[in-house]
C-alpha cells in the first residue's frame, strides 16, 4: 500500500496536535497517520488525552496548534457539522423522543436527502446493525446493547469517512462487551470504514485493533500492532499497561555470547539478550506465560528461586505470584492443561526458569522474542502508514 | 414537633405482627383522611352549597337547583371580572413562557460572572411576598405617573410569574443530556437545528405545563392585582368583595365551583405534561421556595421528588 | 502527573471553550429582556418604595427627607401589637403545619409506595387552586350556620369564624404544601437502609426518629419553616376573609395604611421593614440550603 493512501477518504493525519484546558495540558504533541479502512485504537488511562484527541478529530475541540488532515484535506478549523466523520458517544446520546428508525435517519434528514433514499439506507443500516423489527421502538424501550447498536447505526448510515468511537462499550456488562467487541470488528470489516476507537481497556483494544496508540499524559507512548505492543513494549509503562507484565531490573554482572547476565548466587541468574552493550543496568520484562516452574534450567535459561506469595486459580491458567530475594516479584501463568496438576501453595519455595530470549529488554527496540520474523521497522514506535499497513495484513 | 413525628412513624417502620400492622395502616389512613378533608373538604362542601336550593349558607341542604349557576352566568359584573382575569392571564401566560424560557436558557447553559446575582434576582419574586411587590409596583407606577389599568396588572404579574416558568424549564434543561446536542451537531445540525430537533422536543411538554401554571397563577392572583389595578375588577377581586355580602354567597359558590373544576382539569393536564418527561419538576410547582432555589442555585432539581427511589 | 487530568475534570472547561466568545455574548443577549424587565418592573419600584419611606410627604419627593416614618411606625403601639399578634398567629400555624407535615412527609417518602405520587399531586393541586376561593370555602365550614356548628350540638359557637382560630386553621391548610414539600424532599434523600441498619444495631423507633430521621431532615425542616414564615407574616387575604377585629395581621395593616389611609410614608416604611425581614430570612434559608447541599 502506498503512503498516498492517507490522502484518500478515510485517511487521517494528525500533525503535532496540542490542546490545553486552562492549566492542564490535555494533548501534548500527538502525531500519527491512519490509513483508510484501518481499525485504530487510542488506549490509555483516564486523563491521558485520548478522548480529547478523538474530539479534535470530530471537531468538538480545536487544537491549539498542529493540524488535522481528513482524506488529504486540512480540517483543523472546520466545524464538526462539516466534517465527513461521525461519532459514537460513550453515553450514546440517542434522541429519546424519536423512534429507532428516526434516530438512524436523523443525519440523512438533516442533509435533506430524498425520502426514498433515506428509507432504503435506513433499512440497510438496520440490517447491518441487526436491529430489524425494532424500527418503531423508542430508545427507552431498548436494552443497553441495542441502544449501542442504534448509536452505531445512526453514525454509520451517513457513510462516514471514519467512525469515531469514544469508549462505546463502557456502559455494557462484561459478557455483552465481549460480544460487541467481535461484532464491532466484523462491522468494521464489512463496511470497510476507518474506525478510531478510544478505550482504557487494553483487552478490548487488543481484540479489535489493527494498530494501537498507547497514550499517557498527552503523548503517544508507543504505536504499533497489538502483537508488537505486547511482545516488544517500548517503555515500562506500555509493558505494564498491556497485559500482566513482570518488570525486573537486571544489573549486568557479565556478558557472554550476546547474553547479559546477573548472578544471584547459588547458581541462580537472570539472563537477557545483550542488545545494548553500553548499559550496565537493563529493565527487562518477562511475560507470565513464558516462565516455568521447576529447576531443570539449561545454560541459556534464567533461573531464580523465590517464595510463593499468592496462588489464584483463573480457569485456563493458574496465576502464581513469587517473591524474589531481590525484592521484586514475578507473576507466573501456569497453563491448566493437565488433570490433577498440583499447584504450589503460598509460602512454598519454588524455582523458576525462562529462556534468555524471553527476557525482553525495554526500550531496546529489538526483535520480539517470540516473533522472530517481526518487522524491525514496525516495532519501533511511530512509523509511517506503510509500516502500519504491513502490520495489519 | 419532633415528638409528634417520632410518635407516629417508626411504629409503622418497625410494625411487627399483623394485628399491629393493620392498626398502623388504619392509623395512617385516618391521618391521611383528616389531611385530605382539611385540604379539599371545604371545597367539596362549597360545591354542595352551590347546588343547594337556598340562598343562605346553612345546613341541612334544602334541595337541588341550578339557579345559582344561572344567576352567576347572568351577572354582568361577574362576567366582566371573569373576562378581565381571562384577558390578563392570556397575555401573562405567553409572555411568562417566553421570558421564563429565555432566562432558563441563559442561566442553565452559560457560565458567566454575575450568574449568581442574576439567578438570585430572577428567583426573588418567587420568595418575596406579593403584598410587598404589589405595593412597590403601585408606588413605582405612581412615581412615573402611569395610570393603573389592566396593563399595569399584566406587567407586574408577568414579573412575578415568569420566574416560575424559569424554574420549570430549568429543571427540564438540567435533565437534558448534553451529549445529545453533540450527537446532533456531529450528524450535521446547525445550532438552530439542534434547538428545533433536539432541545425543543425535550422541553416542549414542560413549556406546555409552564404555560398552564403561569395562566393559573395569573388568573388566581389577588395581591398584585389589588395594588396595580384601576377601576376594573378581576375574578379574585370580585370574590373578595362578594364574600361578605350574604346576597351573593350562593352565586360565589356556583362560580367558584365552575372555576375550581376548570382548574382541576387544566392543572391535571399540566402535571401529566410535566411527568411525560420525568417527574422532578412537580415539587417546583408545589412550592415557590423550591422553584426559587432551582433558579438561584442553577444546579439540578432538588432531591428526587416524586421519582421512584 | 500534575499535567494529567481526568476526563471528568475536562468536561467543564470543554463546554465553556466550545465557541467560548460567541457564547458569552449569547448569555447576555438571552438574558437581556427578562433581566431588563425585572430591573425596570421589580427592582426600580422597590427602590422607589424605599425612597418614599424617607420622603416627608410622599409621593411628593420635593418635600424633603426624614426618618419620621420609621420612628412613627416603630413607636406606634398598634403596630407593635399587630406585629406581635402576627408572629404568634404565624407560629401557632407553623406548629400545626409541622405536626401534619412531618408525619405526612415521612409517610410519602418511606411508606406510601404508589400512593406517594397521588399524595404529591394532591398537595400540588391543593396549592394551585384559587387561594381566595379556598379561604372563602372555610367560611362555609366555620360559619355560624356552617357544618361544624350544625354537627356540634347546642348553641352555635361564635368564635369559630371571624376569629384568630379561623385564621390559624385556614393559614395551616393554605401553606401545608409549602411546608411539606421541602421536608419530604429532605427525607426522600435519606437511604431507607439506614433505618434497617439502625434496627440491626438495636435502635428502637424513638431512637431511629431522634438519631436518624430528624437530624437528616433538619435542613429541610428549617428551610420549610423559614420560607413559609415569609408569606405567612405578610398574609392578608386569610385574616380579611375569615378573621375578625381580634386577628388583624401585619399584611392587612400595611394594605390599609396605603389603600385606605393613603399614608404612603408609614405604609412604605412598614413595607420596607417587612421586605428587609423577608430578604434576610430568604438569604438564611438559601445559605442553609447551600450549606447542606439540599436544594430547597
Amino acid at each position: 500500500m502506498s503512503a498516498d493512501a492517507i490522502h484518500e477518504p478515510g485517511g487521517i493525519v494528525l500533525e503535532d496536535c496540542r490542546k490545553r484546558f486552562g492549566d492542564t495540558i490535555a494533548v501534548d504533541g500527538v502525531s500519527f497517520e491512519i490509513v483508510p479502512g484501518e481499525f485504530f485504537s487510542m488506549l490509555g488511562p483516564s486523563g491521558c488525552g485520548k478522548t480529547t484527541t478523538l474530539r479534535m478529530i470530530a471537531g468538538f475541540e480545536t487544537p491549539d496548534s498542529g493540524r488535522i488532515w481528513l482524506g488529504g484535506r486540512d480540517v483543523s478549523r472546520l466545524a464538526p457539522q462539516k466534517r465527513p466523520v461521525n461519532m459514537v458517544f460513550q453515553a450514546y446520546g440517542l434522541f429519546p423522543h424519536m423512534t429507532v428508525a428516526e434516530n438512524v435517519a436523523f443525519g440523512l434528514r438533516i442533509k435533506k436527502l430524498p425520502r426514498a433514499e433515506i428509507a432504503s439506507r435506513v433499512a440497510e443500516t438496520m440490517r447491518t446493525v441487526r436491529l430489524e423489527g425494532m424500527e418503531d421502538r423508542h430508545p427507552g424501550q431498548l436494552s443497553g446493547g441495542q441502544q449501542q447498536r442504534v448509536a452505531l447505526g445512526r453514525a454509520l448510515v451517513n457513510r462516514p469517512a471514519a467512525l469515531l468511537l469514544d469508549e462505546p462499550l463502557g456502559a455494557l456488562d462484561l459478557q455483552l462487551r465481549k460480544e460487541m467487541q467481535l461484532e464491532l470488528k466484523h462491522l468494521q470489516e464489512r463496511t470497510d470504514t476507518t474506525f478510531i476507537y478510544v478505550t482504557h481497556d487494553q483487552e478490548e483494544a487488543m481484540t479489535m485493533s489493527d494498530r494501537i496508540a498507547v497514550m499517557r499524559a498527552g503523548v503517544v507512548e508507543q504505536l504499533g500492532t497489538p502483537r508488537e505492543l505486547y511482545a516488544t513494549p517500548a517503555t515500562a509503562f506500555v509493558a505494564g499497561f498491556i497485559g500482566v507484565s513482570n518488570l525486573v531490573t537486571l544489573r549486568v554482572d557479565r556478558r557472554t555470547e550476546g547474553i547479559a547476565a546477573m548472578d544471584l548466587g547459588g547458581g541462580d541468574r537472570i539472563l537477557a539478550p545483550d542488545t545494548d552493550g553500553a548499559r550496565d543496568e537493563l529493565t527487562i520484562t518477562v511475560r507470565p506465560e513464558w516462565i516455568k516452574l521447576g529447576a531443570d534450567a539449561g545454560p541459556r535459561d534464567s533461573r531464580v528461586s523465590g517464595t510463593v506469595s499468592d496462588v489464584v486459580y483463573l480457569g485456563s491458567v493458574t496465576q502464581v505470584v513469587v517473591d524474589l530475594p531481590t525484592g521484586e516479584r514475578l507473576t507466573v501463568h501456569r497453563l491448566n492443561d493437565e488433570l490433577g496438576a498440583i499447584d504450589p501453595r503460598p509460602g512454598q519455595r519454588v524455582t523458576l526458569r525462562w529462556a534468555a530470549d524471553h527476557s525482553y529488554v525495554i526500550g531496546s527496540g529489538g526483535a520480539s522474542p517470540t516473533d522472530g520474523d517481526a518487522d524491525d521497522e514496525a516495532a519501533t514506535a511511530p512509523t509511517g502508514a506503510a509500516g502500519a499497513a504491513q502490520g495489519r495484513r | 414537633m419532633a415528638d409528634v413525628a417520632g410518635a407516629v412513624e417508626p411504629r409503622v417502620a418497625l410494625g411487627a405482627g399483623s394485628v399491629r400492622h393493620t392498626a398502623n395502616a388504619v392509623g395512617w389512613a385516618a391521618f391521611l383522611g383528616v389531611v385530605a378533608l382539611a385540604l379539599f373538604g371545604p371545597l367539596a362542601i362549597l360545591v354542595g352549597f352551590s347546588l343547594n336550593d337556598s340562598s343562605i349558607l346553612a345546613f341541612p341542604f334544602e334541595g337541588l337547583t341550578l339557579e345559582w349557576y344561572r344567576q352567576a352566568l347572568a351577572d354582568p359584573t361577574l362576567r366582566e371580572a371573569l373576562a378581565n382575569s381571562l384577558g390578563v392571564a392570556l397575555v401573562v401566560a405567553p409572555l411568562s413562557v417566553i421570558l421564563g424560557t429565555l432566562a432558563a436558557f441563559g442561566l442553565t447553559r452559560f457560565r458567566f460572572r454575575g450568574r449568581g446575582m442574576v439567578g438570585a434576582l430572577v428567583g426573588a419574586p418567587l420568595v418575596l411576598p406579593w403584598l410587598i411587590i404589589g405595593i412597590a409596583a403601585l408606588m413605582g407606577y405612581a412615581r412615573v405617573d402611569l395610570d393603573l389599568t389592566l396593563r399595569t396588572v399584566v406587567a407586574t404579574q408577568t414579573i412575578c410569574t415568569f420566574p416560575l416558568v424559569t424554574a420549570i424549564v430549568s429543571a427540564q434543561l438540567f435533565r437534558f443530556q448534553r451529549v445529545q446536542e453533540e450527537a446532533a451537531i456531529d450528524l450535521g445540525c446547525s445550532r438552530l437545528q439542534v434547538l428545533r430537533h433536539v432541545i425543543l422536543p425535550h422541553i416542549g411538554p414542560a413549556l406546555g405545563a409552564a404555560a398552564i401554571f403561569a395562566f393559573t397563577w395569573s388568573f388566581n392572583n389577588y395581591e398584585i392585582s389589588l395594588f396595580t389595578i384601576g377601576f376594573q375588577q378581576t375574578f379574585p377581586i370580585w370574590v373578595y368583595s362578594s364574600v361578605r355580602n350574604p346576597d351573593h354567597t350562593a352565586v360565589v359558590n356556583a362560580v367558584s365551583t365552575l372555576i375550581s373544576a376548570f382548574q382541576v382539569v387544566t392543572i391535571w393536564l399540566a402535571i401529566r405534561l410535566l411527568r411525560s418527561r420525568g417527574g422532578g419538576a412537580l415539587s417546583i410547582v408545589g412550592d415557590r421556595a423550591v422553584a426559587a432555589g432551582t433558579v438561584a442555585e442553577g444546579s439540578g432539581v432538588p432531591a428526587p421528588v416524586g421519582a421512584p427511589r | 502527573m500534575a499535567a494529567i487530568t481526568t476526563s471528568a475534570d475536562l468536561e467543564r472547561p470543554k463546554r465553556e471553550r466550545f465557541r467560548g466568545a460567541r457564547r458569552r455574548g449569547g448569555a447576555l443577549g438571552i438574558l437581556l429582556s427578562p433581566v431588563g424587565l425585572l430591573v425596570v418592573l421589580f427592582v426600580l419600584p422597590m427602590l422607589i418604595m424605599v425612597q418614599m419611606s424617607f420622603v416627608e410627604f410622599p409621593p411628593n419627593t420635593d418635600s424633603g427627607y426624614t426618618l419620621d416614618h420609621y420612628r412613627e411606625v416603630l413607636t406606634n403601639d398598634l403596630n407593635l401589637k399587630i406585629a406581635w399578634r402576627t408572629v404568634m398567629i404565624a407560629s401557632i400555624s407553623m406548629a400545626i403545619m409541622l405536626a401534619i407535615a412531618l408525619p405526612l412527609s415521612y409517610f410519602m417518602a418511606f411508606k406510601a409506595g404508589r400512593w406517594e405520587l397521588v399524595l404529591l399531586l394532591g398537595l400540588v393541586l391543593a396549592d394551585e387552586l384559587a387561594p381566595v376561593v379556598k379561604v372563602y370555602a372555610w367560611q362555609v365550614i366555620l360559619g355560624r350556620n356552617g357544618i361544624l356548628n350544625w354537627l356540634i350540638p347546642g348553641e352555635p359557637i361564635e368564635w369559630l369564624l371571624y376569629s384568630r382560630f379561623a385564621v390559624i386553621v385556614t393559614l395551616s391548610t393554605t401553606y401545608i404544601t409549602y411546608t411539606t414539600i421541602p421536608i419530604y424532599a429532605a427525607m426522600k434523600a435519606i437511604e431507607p437502609s439506614m433505618f434497617e441498619a439502625a434496627v440491626d444495631l438495636g435502635a428502637g423507633w424513638w431512637q431511629q426518629a431522634r438519631k436518624i430521621l430528624l437530624p437528616l431532615a433538619a435542613p429541610g425542616i428549617f428551610i420549610a419553616m423559614i420560607l413559609v414564615y415569609i408569606p405567612m407574616l405578610t398574609d392578608f387575604v386569610t385574616s380579611d376573609i375569615v378573621g375578625g377585629t381580634s386577628s388583624v395581621m401585619m399584611g392587612q395593616r400595611v394594605r390599609d395604611l396605603i389603600l385606605q389611609g393613603g399614608d404612603w410614608g408609614a405604609g412604605s416604611a412598614l413595607n420596607f421593614l417587612m421586605l428587609a425581614a423577608s430578604g434576610i430570612l430568604a438569604l438564611v434559608a438559601y445559605r442553609l440550603a447551600k450549606l447542606n447541599r439540599i436544594d430547597a
